[in-house]
């Protein structure tokens, strides 16, 4: 019988099925970080129990780390006793710990692929909703609580029940200045953020075939905003380049036969899925978020729609805004360019050439956090790093960051936030913050304006002198 | 925890909002704790004024609006639940990672048709206006106002006797019951696990790292 890739990667992980439970569902890989581990380990603790499969494990640091240039020093001392914990935890357990500074350290989900360790066909999980980003590779990533990741670390495996799948096709060529953070807003604005529960996500279409790894991870990231377990891409030719060499793939013999064995997931011709969506693409325009959840957005020649229910107008009451305000023009007071949605190089690069040769708006405050170490490394290599600081953007060192306030990193209450992060929640940047979430180069064409803007007009002025930067 | 005594007879948290997301019922600043006590006194800590919070110390049952839990992962969010004294959630629907992590931690979420949900919302408008008019029946005041929810009959009960059944997984329901855990299921695996890797298709190679 023809399958789906969802299907046949999730028929390949079930170790038992048996009547009246779960299925014991094995895990292939599993990433940890300092928030959603110590309960787990203390589990292992008190129950006498180790890890089952080390070589399957790799943690770093990411949630509450500081990105300050000095960011050894982390003067909030509960930061630093779950840091600390964490790194207690590696050692008593041996697991491989990326820590500050060890060159890999950086957002889980930027690492994981970085490293090689995610690859087609897995099971990836870590107590971290994002876990989605592994996605872009042709895998089931998603995330767990922490109990689960107690269960993952001791067994190698949670329990599950089989998840219904979706077909999503972007259909059509994207424009100009469309990102792949654009199209995942569209969705989740499409089918609503509680749209795709229950399901693991494929999603199809040209414009996904064409996209590079980097646009596919924000794509898969955000699926857990529609509510999605899970979201993946079907790997390719595009997915095999990015992964050639890295550190946790096979060589030589054993890596044309891991490609052959990728390639083989792919959905067979006339499977089915349990619900099929397209978005046409071929008219989408940047996307904003204008209200607290991923699903309340419109494009950027739009309005602030009219409050149609009581969740639109607590959104509008708590982002200050009225219905039928132009989204367009609205001003900020902080960018956030980061998060593991949008930190890896190719979105610091696109960022950097909106900021080339233009200033941060007067009374704006902008950081750009890379995704990694290993990113951040690459952006200094390229001098992407000057072109921020020239502009009065402030370039930082890796981690979580802005996104979701558990460090120093916040937006002050009242503040209004261009972010490129995956959440606009109340509170989310901070206590009373206000975010708008966007691609990056609509953050930055934010930065520099102060204010909400069509990227399209800030490259039209200037002519052709806004590509990527990229050597 | 004793989970044997499922029957859960209390007043209504009403929790009048959909979408509530995790950030929300616990944000991200009380995350950095390595145990899963004390966490109650940050519950909804963002919105404790628009809830109405305090009036709501000793209730058992929350009742909210559409997708209640969805977004971020955080197990704290029960933890917060639980550590409040809830024991019960019922929605018309969750997001299925706090679903999952709320049947592990003493949370039973229950899931009953938008209409049900939306009755006793009204119910409690209803009855929150009676508690303003002097000596109006007391049964009808907001404080009488209870809901019996059984894990074993799998029933919710109105207090104008109308009852709803709700649906549960039979293994969900037994750990809840016995108060055991997945570990126990998965630790009896251990031969099947085994016997798994050992024939597992794998290209993941950690040793260069």
């Amino acid at each position: 019988m023809s399958q789906n890739i969802i299907q046949k990667i999730w028929d390949a992980h079930v170790v038992k099925s048996k009547d009246g439970y779960p299925d014991v569902f094995a895990i292939d890989l599993h990433l940890i970080h300092e928030v959603t581990s110590p309960q787990a380990f203390s589990a292992l603790k008190e129950r006498g129990l180790s890890i089952h499969d080390r070589g399957r494990c790799v943690a770093t640091v990411d949630h509450n780390v500081s990105t300050a240039k000095n960011r050894q020093i982390i003067t909030d001392a509960a930061s630093l006793h779950q840091i600390n914990t964490l790194r207690k935890n590696c050692e008593d357990f041996g697991i491989k710990l990326f820590d500050v500074d060890s060159g890999n350290q950086g957002i889980v989900h930027v690492i994981g692929p970085e490293l090689g360790l995610t690859q087609p066909g897995m099971t990836i999980v870590c107590g971290d909703s994002h876990t989605s980003t592994h996605g872009a590779f042709g895998a089931i990533g998603f995330g767990i609580g922490t109990t689960e990741v107690g269960h993952v670390m001791a067994t190698g495996c949670i329990l599950q029940e089989t998840p219904k799948t979706m077909k999503v096709e972007f259909s059509g060529d994207v424009g100009d200045s469309i990102t792949a953070k654009d199209m995942i807003l569209r969705l989740i604005q499409e089918i609503g953020v509680g749209g795709a529960k229950g399901y693991v996500i494929e999603y199809c279409g040209e414009s996904v075939r064409t996209m590079p790894m980097d646009g596919r991870m924000t794509i898969c990231n955000m699926s857990i905003e529609c509510g999605a377990r899970a979201g993946l891409i079907a790997p390719d030719d595009i997915t095999f380049e990015y992964m050639r060499d890295r550190k946790c793939v096979p060589r030589g013999m054993k890596w044309r036969e891991a490609v052959e064995y990728w390639s083989s997931l792919r959905s067979d011709e006339g499977c089915r899925y349990d619900r099929e969506v397209i978005i046409d693409v071929s008219d989408l325009a940047p996307m904003v978020t204008w209200g607290f959840n991923p699903g309340q957005s419109v494009n950027i020649g739009e309005n602030v729609p009219e409050a149609c229910d009581e969740s639109s107008k607590k959104a509008l009451e708590y982002v200050q805004l009225n219905s039928g305000d132009a989204i367009e023009g609205i001003p900020v007071d902080y960018v956030f360019i980061g998060s593991c949605t949008n930190a890896r190089i190719s979105d610091l690069r696109e960022a950097a050439g909106i900021f080339k040769n233009r200033k941060v708006a007067d009374g704006v405050c902008v950081y750009v956090v890379p995704g990694s170490e290993s990113v951040r490394d690459i952006a200094i290599y390229e001098g992407l790093d000057r072109i921020f600081e020239e502009a009065g953007a402030e370039f930082r060192n890796p981690g979580c960051s802005m996104c979701l306030a558990m460090n120093d990193d916040k937006v002050p209450e009242g503040k209004r936030c261009a972010s490129t992060s995956n959440r606009n929640f109340v509170g989310r940047q901070g206590k009373g913050s206000i975010t708008h979430l966007m691609s990056p180069i609509m953050a930055a064409a934010a930065a520099v304006t102060g204010k909400i803007t069509d990227v399209r007009k800030l490259r039209s002025v200037s002519g052709a002198t806004d590509k990527p930067i990229n050597k | 925890m004793n989970y044997t005594k499922w029957v859960i007879e209390s007043q209504v948290f009403p929790v009048n909002r959909r979408d509530v997301d995790t950030d929300l019922i616990i944000p991200a600043d009380f995350l950095r704790v390595t145990t899963r006590d004390g966490l109650g006194e940050h519950l909804f800590e963002r919105i404790a004024d628009e809830l109405e919070l305090e009036k709501y110390r000793d209730t058992q049952i929350i009742v909210a609006g559409d997708n209640f839990g969805c977004g971020s992962s955080r197990e704290h969010a029960p933890w917060a639940l639980y550590d409040f004294g809830i024991r019960v959630v019922i929605a018309s629907s969750f997001g299925d990672i706090f679903y999952n992590n709320a049947l592990k931690n003493g949370v039973l979420p229950v899931v009953l048709e938008s209409a049900v949900v939306d009755k006793i919302f009204n119910d409690l408008e209803a009855v929150k206006g009676v508690d303003k008019i002097p000596g109006a029946c007391e049964k009808l005041s907001r404080e009488k106002y209870a809901l019996k929810v059984a894990l074993e009959s799998q029933t919710v009960v109105l207090p104008d006797g109308s009852k709803y059944d709700f649906g549960i997984d039979p293994f969900r329901k037994e750990c809840l019951m016995k108060g055991i855990d997945d570990m126990d299921y998965l630790l009896e695996s251990m031969d099947e696990i085994k016997k798994f890797d050992k024939d597992r298709v794998s290209f993941l190679d950690t040793s260069r790292l």
